[in-house]
């Protein structure tokens, strides 16, 4: 494993960057496309400037300002935020100032080191080593690679409540872990895992050190291996936090200080960007937006995003258990007209497959397959086929949450015009969850369900797509699609994996077991004087080289 | 005397033990459960199982209310599975987060209103009275969250004068936090100045009336005199009586507000607990918000019979 | 005291109201002036301006009204046209006033020492430490006794006449030169009423401040003020010195008011009261010339052209009215006679009541009551507030359930309770209150009100025949059947609440105090109705009323009850001419009614202690002894059924000897 050639890549990197250089020289692939196939894999950046001939530093264009604390405003997280217990985006923004991830994920979508300072796979990817540098804890006590595997230890235990369990599922089980010394870590994965990196630098998890008890954030007893040091926590107002001197990379943090105030409503928190009390805000809805967007104070970043609001059909239920009533509806909506009219563009089109515009492989499927549009005319013809030419009356069973109502009018009203007569019974988000043994979202023949951002493409099929996966709730099942997803995630040569994808993609295309219109963008409104501030993506938040003009 | 605070407070008791059962039992009918909310939507069916059966969600309701309150009544209160806190520190903290805010309410309602109510009352008919009555019964109709978001546009967007949260740094001193509180208890204090203004004008008119006016008058007082001996003195007690009423009715005003300018109190953690079926915490929060409402009820009524003489002095 | 010839001076002083941009005037060419020392009577019924005339005096005229024309001269200073600073100036020391109603007159929420301390404060420069004597030393003044207690007393734990005692201490606290007094007896008991007259004339005398008093009350008013002013629709009729005026009248309204008071010289059958037909008129509808000449018999074309001007009438010196005729003045009123019809049979009881009690908590209300009414006998019972008369009629008409005693109706049981009684016998007992308003529905129509009366009571089909007949037989015009009650007056709304007794031909009227809100003519109207009605229908009344000159008037026989007990009970002709029980000759000489000099009792209601044993009227009792406080008094049995409760015997009662000075222990 230690095999590494010029002190820090392994033989194995240095094919992939063989791979990767002959895939933008021969103009498969950009430059930013390379940098993040080649990031996850664990080429420096340093080393990929100098392969590829271009210098990250090059993009910096004004030099930073020091001092100054930024403050950032987020929606309150329920109850005390704790890295046992950490499952929603705003309780990842309190821990990972402090606790952070072992890499840092940009809004390119390449991944810089963080906790870890390099990584590399095997082969196969079924082996990937993590190379930790030398930093303490606040106790005093060193920061080592036990720690990561005794909170592993914690968090991926089949009981525990945590949500990284989910994560990790068929990926990474419990104890299949090494610390060969202090400084590395050793996961077996159960299956090849191109995107391994992604999953321990994702979601709400929060690294936390050996022997940690609940509570012991809140009370400020950990940290020291982050960008900032936690100065004060209330559950009720927000955190204080002050730089961290000893942080590995504290030369490119240019803040004296962050504070992160709570807010229940998105309205107030739109208002206290507008009102100075906060300068930026990592998550906002998109109707809160609009007010700020006309301010000239503010800029508001966006950042590809892969979450998406599916229109799932039950593939063994009439009328959709024919492939072309699913197919039909597909064409007879107007995505762009969708994305226009709720997001005022803020969202990418989608085509019916999860290979979203935030993953790697997005350049080449849209490449491979053509954008379905609408097609009245098309769709009429389908139906006809499937024999509903008079038409087709569904219930379209869903929630009432964010944009999801307004998407669904429009669905409605846009494939009534190709005989599609939908009901929409709109659920309260509770009801349309439920519990145990009545959970309409998964149980309904039609329904629209929220899907969060994902690190990976494989992160989205794996609980969604694959036959029997608990979370498939359009009980999609097509052992091609099961092979090709699973090969995906196993296949290391960039190209070859493009490939993987492009088939992936073109079969649940064609399958539709699901609508997926739109990609809505991450929106950060920012006020102008902060400068560099991190665009996405939306789970993350790197202050690192982020900077206040004052 | 004795012996109707003593049946009043039976009554209040009563009541409490009514509405913790109504409680328990609608929280039952709302869809989810505590489980679904601590794992969120895309949990597998066991871990549910196990969560729900860790909770004690597997006994039949009524087992679980006498549960509760027996433990209730014992002053175990429990602990909130959502905030992650005893319940008792969390609705204790969050009651003492709201009564700073009603206070700050009240301490800038009950003044205001009652000095524009008797200064209406005392000018009837002209500009001034005029003014405030219709301005009163305009702010009256304006609900919290308009007259909030208003109040946010124009004071902490445009002015900066105060700021949007209401949480005040906790190294504040008392005016900081008090000025953070200002904001958000206007559009409570709109919502009840037209009704207790109208209150104190309409007391003031008919004491303006009263025979003893104008045997004040006939002794030779002065303008001032009259009002401060006289006028007030009368007409205020029921007034203020009347504004220890709308104490309890604010409580529902402070939901919304405390939502709009996110501010830990009573009644946003009522909101949370229920939508999170948090029932232990929601059940404490309950019954204290009916307390204050019952007490403050009840104050009123005391209020009003310890300032008017007739029924303090054995009448 | 001043020695300034004229206290104050009214000088065609001419009042309006303006209400919906019409100006109605309400008074008009008012002059008359007052001497220090002297008392002025303003006299008139309801609607003739008296108040309006003391709000200008005092310039606390409403907004919607102003001074016309004309001036009111106090102390050198012009009341109507003086601003708020300057009035404040000399109220207080030159000008002060007592109103009526003397429970709202008092702040409630501030104790009386504090209140009277304030208008010491108000008037005199001094500390307030002093003040504060000056006010024990001005309730001493005015005979409250116990002066430090009451005074830290609230006003609502006063009677009604220590409460007009502490307003006249408070008006006198700067000695002012002229007080005025707004009906300040009203609504008082006739002996408490008394006392406050005596001590108003007691304070003019140690004063010599000119007073102002204003009252319906022309016989009240004519025992206190050397000169008196008759007041009507807004005009000065008729103004002189107080003997004067009666005796020789010389304005057919004065004579009318006269004429309206039951006195001994009136008998209900032979020489009724005689009501002045017609109302006063309002503001703005006055009648062209003499105002009073639309109600005058003797109106002529002179008349209803231009309105007389004040003129001396010869002979005199200082008595002047405004009528042309004004010897015609004292046969203005001729009575209509009434038929008596035939004398009850002796043993023809239409209500027997049988040791009736009932208490309240502690207080015994009704005491043992027992008596009887013949049919188309009138009993009329008399007593002061507290006692007992309404509660008892309340348990004959079910609607307060007595401790024990028995009712008997026509000879037979009556239940006690309400709900147990027939049909019949509710219809038998009917009752009408002091204040119609209570007990007419305001949203319903006077013709609605009946036709449910004669629905209900009468158990018939509501004909238009039938409400019309009922309507004529207590004299209210067919106009008013469409009306709701509060657009009649006083008397009109109590003329509806008799028909509503009559409608199911009553056998028993229980009058609670009938006549006593309303005015004297209007009171005259309602007892000359009663009247008749009891002749036509052979009904029997239990009249309740503090006014023994009505009761004396209307009723066959007399009980006087004194805190829930019966103290003597006999007809009235036996009761006037005596022996009788200390207490009726203390109520007696309160009205006056013979004509002497008024005579208060010593002490306001006991402070001390009655036992069981006791007599209940010895703590007032000028004549009481020590047998009194320590055992019950006899039934002492007269002529006719006349029952004296007192431990004096009726030959005693007869001579009144010097009273037997005795110490009361509490």
């Amino acid at each position: 494993m230690s095999d590494k050639i010029d002190g820090r890549h392994t033989a194995n990197q240095l094919t992939i960057a063989d791979k990767l250089k002959n895939g933008m020289e021969s103009g498969h692939m950009s430059r930013r496309e390379v940098l993040r196939r080649g990031s996850v894999l664990g080429l420096s950046m340093a080393f990929m400037g100098s392969l590829f001939g271009f210098d990250r530093a090059a993009f910096a264009q004004e030099a930073p300002k020091e001092g100054g604390v930024l403050k950032l405003g987020i929606s309150r997280p329920r109850g005390v935020v704790d890295p046992l217990t950490s499952r929603s985006r705003s309780e990842g923004f309190i821990l990972k100032p402090v606790l952070p991830p072992l890499g840092r994920l940009q809004a390119d979508g390449t991944l810089a080191p963080g906790l870890a300072e390099s990584w590399a796979p095997n082969e196969d990817a079924t082996v990937w080593t993590f190379t930790f540098r030398p930093t303490k804890w606040i106790s005093g006590e060193a920061f080592t690679a036990h720690d990561i595997a005794a909170a592993l230890d914690i968090l991926l235990d089949p009981a525990s409540p945590s949500p990284t369990v989910s994560g990790y599922r068929g990926i990474l089980s419990h104890g299949k872990y090494e610390v060969p010394d202090d400084s590395t870590l050793v996961f077996h994965l159960d299956r090849p895992y191109v995107d391994f990196p992604y999953i321990v630098s994702y979601g709400a998890t929060a690294w936390f050190p050996k022997g940690y008890v609940q509570g012991d954030f809140a009370a400020g007893k950990v940290g020291g291996v982050g960008p900032f040091l936690l100065k004060e926590y209330s559950a009720d107002r927000g955190a204080t936090y002050v730089k961290n001197p000893d942080y590995w990379d504290a030369a490119n943090i240019h803040l004296d200080g962050l504070e992160i105030l709570f807010f229940d409503d998105d309205q107030s928190m739109a208002l206290a960007l507008q009102g100075g009390q906060v300068d930026a805000l990592p998550v906002l809805a998109s109707s809160a937006v609009l007010a700020i967007s006309a301010n000239p104070d503010f800029e508001v970043l966006s950042a590809r995003s892969s979450a998406y609001n599916s229109i799932r059909m039950q593939v063994d239920a009439s009328p959709f258990s024919d492939k072309r009533v699913r197919q039909a509806l597909a064409y007879s909506i107007d995505r762009q007209a969708i994305v226009n009219t709720i997001y005022s563009g803020a969202a990418d089109v989608g085509n019916d497959h999860v290979f979203a515009p935030a993953f790697q492989q997005s350049a080449a499927v849209v490449a491979a397959i053509p954008q379905r549009e609408r097609d009245i005319e098309k769709a009429k013809a389908l139906l006809a086929e499937a024999g509903y030419a008079n038409g087709v009356q569904v219930t379209l069973t869903s929630q009432q949450y964010a944009d999801i109502p307004q998407y669904l009018q429009m669905v409605q009203s846009q494939a009534k015009e190709a005989g599609f007569e939908i009901t929409l019974d709109l659920k309260s988000q509770a009801e349309y969850y439920g519990a145990d043994d009545n959970q309409p979202w998964l149980s309904v023949p039609f329904g629209a369900t929220d899907w969060g951002e994902r690190a990976t493409p494989g992160a989205m099929i794996t609980p969604a797509y694959l036959t029997g996966a608990p979370f498939n709730e359009s009980k999609y099942a097509n052992p091609d699609f099961d092979a090709a997803a699973k090969a995906f995630d196993a296949e290391t040569d960039p190209v070859k994996r493009d490939q993987l994808a492009i088939d992936a993609a073109k079969i649940m295309h064609e399958d539709t077991p699901t609508i997926i219109g739109y990609f809505a963008q991450t929106r950060r409104p920012v006020s102008k004087k902060v400068k560099a501030f991190p665009a996405g993506p939306a789970s993350q938040l790197d202050l690192t080289g982020t900077w206040l003009d004052q | 005397m004795l012996r109707f605070l003593l049946q009043r407070l039976a009554l209040i008791a009563l009541m409490l033990l009514v509405l913790s059962g109504l409680v328990f039992f609608l929280v039952q009918l709302l869809p989810g459960d505590l489980a679904t909310n601590i794992l969120g939507s895309q949990a597998t069916p066991e871990q549910y199982a196990a969560m729900r059966a860790k909770l004690g969600l597997d006994q039949p309701v009524w087992v679980r209310y006498f549960t509760w309150l027996g433990d209730f009544l014992r002053g175990e209160w429990g602990h909130s599975v959502s905030a992650d806190q005893p319940v008792r520190d969390l609705v204790l903290t969050r009651f003492g987060n709201t009564l700073r805010l009603a206070g700050v309410a009240l301490a800038i309602l009950i003044p205001s209103a009652i000095v524009a109510g008797v200064l209406a009352g005392l000018n009837e008919g002209k500009w001034i009275d005029k003014i405030i009555s219709v301005g009163g019964a305009t702010l009256t109709v304006i609900p919290e969250f308009v007259s909030g978001i208003i109040l946010m546009i124009v004071f902490a967007v445009w002015l900066r004068w105060f700021p949007i949260s209401a949480t005040a740094p906790s190294d504040a001193d008392f005016w900081t936090t008090v000025r953070h509180l200002i904001l958000p208890s206007l559009p409570v204090v709109f919502v009840s100045f037209g009704y207790i203004a109208k209150m104190a004008r309409s007391g003031t008119i008919e004491v303006l009336e009263a025979p003893y006016i104008r045997t004040a008058t006939f002794k030779g007082l002065t303008r001032r005199q009259i009002v401060l001996r006289h006028v007030l003195r009368n007409a205020l007690p029921p007034t203020i009586s009347l504004s220890l009423l709308q104490a309890s009715f604010i409580m529902g005003g402070l939901v919304v507000v405390e939502q709009l300018f996110t501010y830990p109190g009573l009644g946003k953690l009522l909101l949370d607990a229920s939508t999170s079926h948090d029932v232990p915490t929601l059940e404490a929060a309950v019954l204290l918000a009916g307390i204050i409402v019952m007490v403050m009820t009840l104050l009123a009524d005391l209020t009003l019979a310890l300032l008017d003489p007739r029924v303090r002095v054995g009448g | 005291m001043t020695h300034a010839p004229v206290a104050i001076s009214v000088e065609n002083l001419a009042v309006a109201y303006v209400r919906k941009g019409r100006i109605l005037p309400v008074l008009q060419d008012i002059s008359f002036s007052v001497r220090p020392g002297e008392a002025l009577a303003i006299v008139g019924e309801s609607g003739c301006g008296k108040s309006t005339l003391a709000a200008s005096i005092l310039g606390v005229l409403p907004g919607n009204a102003q001074i016309t024309y004309g001036t009111i001269r106090v102390a050198g200073l012009d009341t109507t046209t003086a601003g708020f600073e300057e009035l404040r100036a000399v109220r207080g020391t030159k000008i002060a006033m007592v109103s009526q109603e003397p429970g709202g007159a008092l702040n409630p929420s501030m104790t009386i020492g504090k209140q009277v301390a304030e208008a010491v404060l108000a008037t005199r420069g001094c500390s307030a430490t002093e003040a504060r004597a000056r006010a024990l030393e001005l309730l001493t003044r005015v005979a409250i006794r116990e002066p430090q207690n009451v005074a830290r007393r609230y006003p609502h734990q006063l009677s009604g006449g220590q409460q007009q005692r502490v307003l006249i201490a408070m008006a006198v606290a700067g000695d002012p030169s002229v007080l005025v007094l707004d009906e300040p007896t009203t609504g008082l008991d006739a002996t408490v009423e008394a006392e406050v007259v005596e001590l108003i004339g007691r304070l003019r005398r140690e004063t010599g401040a000119a007073i102002i008093f204003i009252s319906h009350n022309l016989r009240l008013v004519s025992r206190v003020c050397e000169r008196m002013a008759i007041f009507y629709a807004g005009r000065l009729i008729e103004i002189g010195p107080s003997a004067e005026v009666i005796a020789n009248t010389a304005h057919p309204y004065t004579n009318a008011l006269l004429s309206c008071l039951p006195s001994p010289s009136h008998d209900k059958f032979a020489n009724p009261v005689a009501p002045i037909q017609g109302e006063v008129p309002r503001p703005g509808e006055l009648p062209p010339g003499c105002v009073f000449s639309p109600r005058c018999r003797f109106a002529t074309d002179a008349c209803t052209s231009a309105q007389p001007s004040l003129e001396a009438v010869e002979g005199t010196a200082d008595h002047r009215a405004a009528c042309y005729y004004p010897e015609k003045a004292e046969g203005s009123v001729t009575s209509i006679p009434i038929e008596r019809g035939p004398a009850s049979a002796d043993d023809d009881y239409v209500l027997e009541l049988e040791h009736i009690s009932k208490r309240f908590r502690n207080l015994v209300v009704c005491d043992d009551i027992s008596f009887k009414i013949k049919r188309g006998e009138t009993l009329g019972l008399v007593g002061e507030s507290g006692s007992g008369k309404s509660t008892l009629a309340r348990c004959i008409a079910g609607l307060t359930l007595p401790d024990s005693g028995i009712i008997r109706l026509n000879g037979k049981d009556l239940s006690l309770r309400i709900e147990r009684r027939s049909m019949a016998s509710v219809r038998a007992v009917q009752m009408v209150f002091q204040s119609p308003e209570n007990t007419l529905n305001p949203s319903f129509s006077v013709r609605a009100i009946l036709g449910r009366a004669i629905s209900r009571l009468a158990q018939k089909a509501v004909s238009p025949d039938r409400l019309e007949k009922l309507a004529e037989n207590v004299r209210l015009p067919q106009v008013f059947l469409d009306r709701r009650p509060r657009q009649l007056s006083g008397g009109q709304k109590q003329r509806v609440a008799i028909a509503r007794a009559f409608a199911g031909q009553p056998e028993l009227v229980l009058c609670d105090e009938p006549v006593s809100a309303l005015d004297t003519s209007v009171q005259a109207g309602i007892l000359y109705l009663l009247t008749r009605l009891q002749n036509e229908e052979r009904v029997s009344y239990l009249f309740i009323s503090h006014d023994l000159g009505v009761v004396r008037y209307l009723a066959d026989r007399i009980g006087v009850m004194y805190l829930g007990q019966m103290l003597e009970i006999g007809t009235s002709a036996d009761i006037f001419a005596g022996p009788r029980h200390p207490y009726a000759d203390a109520l007696l000489r309160a009205s006056s009614l013979d004509g002497g000099e008024t005579s208060p009792l010593p002490a306001a209601m006991p402070d001390a202690q009655v036992t069981e044993q006791s007599c209940r009227f010895a703590a007032r009792c000028p004549r009481a002894m020590a047998t009194c406080i320590s055992a019950p008094p006899p039934v002492r049995e007269g002529e006719n059924g006349h029952q004296i409760r007192c431990h004096l015997t009726l030959e005693q009662l007869c001579h009144p000897g010097t009273p037997t000075p005795v110490s009361i222990e509490a």
